[in-house]
């Protein structure tokens, strides 16, 4: 027996790296994906221009939303599947996540996938965070291990496992909260996964998962007091997730709630920029990346955003008022997220000018229906150091505001405040330089 | 190369495989090595109990390592008075001796990409390591499943066995393209556990070094998207990671001097130089928790499709890759049945298939088609046979690799069949020729028949180059191909012939 490892002392001996091509080869069973340099890029600066607190969210987002490209890139490409499973597009609290934990949540006709990356040449064990698993509205029926290799620009899916197995067989590790289960226990052909949804429909209705929701513990209630009060302990700029910082009881219920969710993400960005800014760093959106068709968090083309809203409202005034205008972004701005829900749309647009300044023009709209925007609301200009240059006031009864047009240097810092009555939101831009086609 | 199966019981429960260097063949020999001891034992054992077959001995040692293996955790010993601990472990191993060799002999005919770095004889060391640790290579082994085998249930679990090792032995040669603390990144939190027991630590250092860790992983970042080599953690960084750990140990009640930066800073380079030594560890290991196979058992289905019922798989399978697009049965005839890489198939048909340009791109071509093809395989397989219904994923996944093989099977017999009747052309004499010259190879001639080979050699070399060249020919035109495109990978035609000539050459004799 020891004759062996002595003999296999000597075989390893020789150097034989393996290359990513051997790998493909050796298991063809998984998912090999593409992820170039130049995508790399491009999702790299997206994810900074997102809004969140810390460089650790910063860098989940970044390899959250890699994966969740080329996810959705291969599943163009499989048009026969997508048919089938019809997955939809990702909803938007899904990058509010990334501030607080790795994975991505699919969902499609019949199920929840969440897909978990890791950057980790090690693929024996595959580790889901506690919150994918017990907080009812989080839990899937599939988890998906991905694994990530930046340097050699692949990724690949290297197995599945359902949510019964999870329970079954996972250990958890309360040191990360997470849920750790062995390769062995894992079917590494996603294929298989597909298939058992698509032939094996009597044995789905069997199991209980497949049309309910897994029977979970349940959470402890928060009263609206408490709740806002874990909300504002958490909301302390840290340089890490606050995931581990209070029972997981307590954290699972504020994330199972949209609403304290949404609150305690807005509250630690907000505290963050404050907190970042006496760094001398400064967040903020840069405006070419729109002309690459890049929008961060929050940002959409104003198409996007006409189907959101009123069509008829919009189309009119942004057909007349903005057709010089050859790159437009708009933004839904909450405007008071714990009383009444009021939102607006901040609707930005750049043209450029002859003498190398990018005209700006800037304006606020009602959503959803409404006619009017609330009255009294604030829309301001403000310079780099924060002087307030112009600003406009709504009535009554005005459809839409909107600042005189302005003109700015490229590589010119500037601020768009808008205020009603205690809320204050300010969004900074950059433009580094501009080319219109 | 060949070797030949134990036919006595007694041999099957005693005799190791051993190496030996053929230095006029230039190659390695297989042989069998008696262990006196087990050998001597055996006999007693069959003596007294002559009815009993091959199977019953080897769940008759295997219950003894399980049941030891049980109480060892209760560290509770109790000698077994029929037969102690470590002989029944050397039975056993000895018993899975063939059984490391047919799992070495499939992996190095699948990994055929990689033999130039692994040979036949590797394979089977690996393989080999987890039948010396039986107890442990089974540990979810259930005696209740129906017809369990334990050599093919050994067989499945070596082979996945062999993969994994390669895998990890790749990540130790990785290593060095690491520096310090992208090593320290890139582990994952079962390596780091073992490498700090590999340390000797005690319990409650891996758990304090355990949390240093975890609090560095989630600070710590690259500046830009990937890590430069000179990344190491700033003043700010330590000290930011030295508050959190000392958080959380306030968190988990863990009373420690809170941490300064300057003990962060000595405690991520002692993790450091464990995760070196960890990925550097020069032998293999058959780790208690990993490849050890869950429930992958093999089932009644298995067994169906693996014997029982095999023809009527393969006509299922026949008739599913006949009515598949042309494009998929060319592209599978070139993975499965001529063995071409993903490469050498994307540089032979980017041309005229412009979607097949890359590796990654014939990779999820193939992939794609393979799951086509087991879909029909399992609707028309629940539809046909009310045996045993095809009904949840468990079921699939043990099809599928039953159903890889069949597709293999089937893409290698469409060629030998070509191959059969390319031979129909040639001479009586030209047939005999060619299938019974590659003997000679293996044999030692005088010199007078060494003149008379010679001569029929230089034949045998002239029908094997238009026997070559005839099958590259209706290759080429059976499946759309420009002329003379597979010159390029003319060794693995030669390869798939000779592989022809030696199952016709048995046949022959």
């Amino acid at each position: 027996m020891d004759q062996s490892k002595t003999r296999l002392f000597h075989i390893i001996g020789n150097n034989k790296m393996l290359k990513i091509n051997d790998w493909i080869e050796i298991y063809p069973e998984h998912l090999w994906l593409e992820v170039s340099a130049s995508e790399q890029e491009a999702l790299w600066r997206k994810s900074l221009a997102n809004d969140y607190s810390n460089k650790s969210a910063h860098h989940r987002s970044f390899i959250n939303d890699l994966c969740l490209n080329a996810f959705l890139k291969w599943l163009e490409d499989e048009p026969d599947l997508q048919k089938k499973l019809n997955i939809h597009k990702p909803s938007y609290n899904l990058y509010q996540r990334w501030e607080f934990v790795h994975g991505i949540e699919l969902i499609s006709n019949h199920n929840r996938l969440v897909i978990i990356p890791n950057e980790q040449d090690d693929i024996r064990e595959f580790r889901i965070p506690q919150e994918w698993v017990d907080i009812h509205n989080w839990a899937a029926n599939y988890y998906l291990a991905a694994q990530l290799n930046l340097e050699e620009e692949w990724l690949r899916i290297w197995g599945f496992v359902s949510y019964e197995k999870v329970r079954k067989k996972a250990q958890y590790d309360s040191i990360d909260r997470t849920y750790r289960v062995q390769q062995s226990d894992m079917i590494a052909d996603i294929d298989i996964m597909w298939l058992t949804q698509e032939l094996c429909a009597t044995n789905l209705k069997n199991s209980a998962l497949a049309t309910t929701k897994p029977q979970l513990e349940p959470l402890p209630k928060l009263s609206e007091i408490q709740g806002i009060k874990v909300i504002e302990q958490l909301s302390k700029p840290t340089l890490y997730s606050p995931r581990l910082d209070i029972d997981f009881k307590v954290w699972g219920t504020i994330l199972s709630s949209d609403k304290y969710q949404e609150l305690l993400y807005e509250q630690r960005i907000k505290k963050s920029q404050g907190y970042v800014m006496e760094n001398a760093h400064k967040i903020v959106q840069n405006l070419n990346l729109w002309y690459e068709n890049i929008f961060s968090e929050g940002w959409q083309t104003v198409d996007e955003l006409l189907n959101l809203a009123d069509m008829k409202a919009f189309q009119f005034r942004s057909d007349s008022v903005l057709n010089e205008i050859c790159v437009k972004g708009a933004k839904l701005i909450d405007l008071g997220l714990q009383l009444e829900r009021k939102s607006v749309v901040l609707l930005i647009g750049l043209s450029p000018q002859i003498d190398s300044k990018v005209g700006v023009r800037v304006q606020l709209y009602p959503v959803s229906g409404e006619t009017y925007l609330p009255a009294s609301l604030k829309l301001s200009l403000l310079s780099e150091s924060g002087k307030t240059i112009q600003s406009v006031e709504s009535r009554s009864y005005d459809n839409y505001i909107q600042l005189r047009r302005f003109k700015l240097p490229l590589g010119k810092f500037f601020s768009i405040q808008v205020i009603l009555k205690d809320v204050n939101i300010i969004e900074n831009f950059i433009l580094e330089n501009f080319v219109c086609s | 190369m060949l070797m030949e199966k134990r036919k006595l019981l007694v041999n099957k429960f005693s005799s190791f495989i051993s190496f030996t260097d053929n230095r006029y063949q230039n190659k390695i020999q297989f042989n069998w090595n008696i262990d006196c001891e087990l050998e001597n034992n055996m006999k007693l054992k069959i003596e007294a109990d002559p009815d009993a077959k091959e199977s019953f001995w080897a769940q008759y040692f295997l219950k003894i390592l399980l049941s030891q293996s049980k109480l060892d955790n209760q560290a509770d010993i109790i000698v077994n008075p029929e037969c102690s601990f470590p002989i029944a472990k050397r039975h056993l191993s000895a018993y899975l001796q063939e059984a490391c060799f047919r799992a070495a002999k499939d992996i190095y005919k699948e990994f055929k990409y990689i033999r130039h770095k692994y040979s036949l004889e590797e394979y089977f060391q690996i393989a080999n390591i987890a039948a010396n640790s039986p107890g442990k290579f089974f540990r979810n082994f259930s005696f209740d499943w129906d017809k369990v085998n334990v050599e093919s249930y050994a067989i499945t679990g070596f082979k996945r066995f062999i993969r994994n090792q390669i895998y990890q032995q790749d990540l130790e040669a990785r290593r060095t393209r690491y520096s310090n603390y992208g090593l320290l990144k890139n582990l994952s939190p079962g390596e780091f556990h073992e490498a700090l027991v590999a340390r000797n630590f005690s319990n409650r250092q891996i758990t304090i070094y355990s949390i240093v860790w975890r609090c560095f992983v989630e600070i710590f970042h690259p500046e830009n998207n990937r890590f430069t080599k000179t990344r190491h953690p700033s003043e700010d960084e330590l000290q930011a990671i030295a508050n959190y750990y000392n958080q959380r140990c306030i968190q988990y009640n863990i009373s420690q001097i809170p941490a300064s930066k300057t003990t962060i800073q000595e405690i991520l380079s002692t993790c450091i130089s464990a995760a070196k030594n960890y990925r550097t560890k020069q032998y293999f290991s058959l780790e208690e928790d990993y490849y050890s196979i869950s429930d992958g058992a093999p089932s009644t289905l298995d067994i169906l499709i693996k014997e029982e019922e095999c023809q009527q798989v393969r006509e299922i399978v026949e008739k599913i890759f006949t009515d598949m697009p042309k494009l998929c049965q060319i592209v599978f005839k070139l993975w499965q049945g001529l063995n071409l890489t993903q490469t050498e198939i994307a540089n032979l048909l980017h041309l005229k298939y412009p979607e097949l340009q890359k590796q990654y791109q014939v990779a999820r071509q193939l992939k794609k088609y393979t799951r086509n093809i087991l879909k029909s395989f399992i609707s028309e397989w629940n539809e046909t046979s009310s045996k045993k219904p095809i009904d949840s994923e468990q079921d699939i996944e043990r099809v599928k690799s039953a159903f890889d093989k069949c597709i293999k099977f089937h893409c290698e017999q469409i060629f030998f069949a070509t191959l059969d009747r390319i031979m129909n052309k040639f001479t009586n004499e030209e047939k005999e020729n060619v299938f019974n010259n590659i003997k000679f190879g293996n044999v030692l001639v005088d010199y007078q028949e060494s003149k008379n080979l010679e001569k029929s050699l230089n034949d045998f070399i002239k029908i094997k180059l238009k026997l070559l060249d005839y099958f590259q020919q209706y290759l080429e035109d059976s499946m759309d191909l420009e002329k003379n495109s597979l010159s390029v990978v003319n060794h693995k035609i030669l390869e798939f012939v000779n592989e022809w000539i030696k199952v016709k050459q048995d046949y022959f004799i």
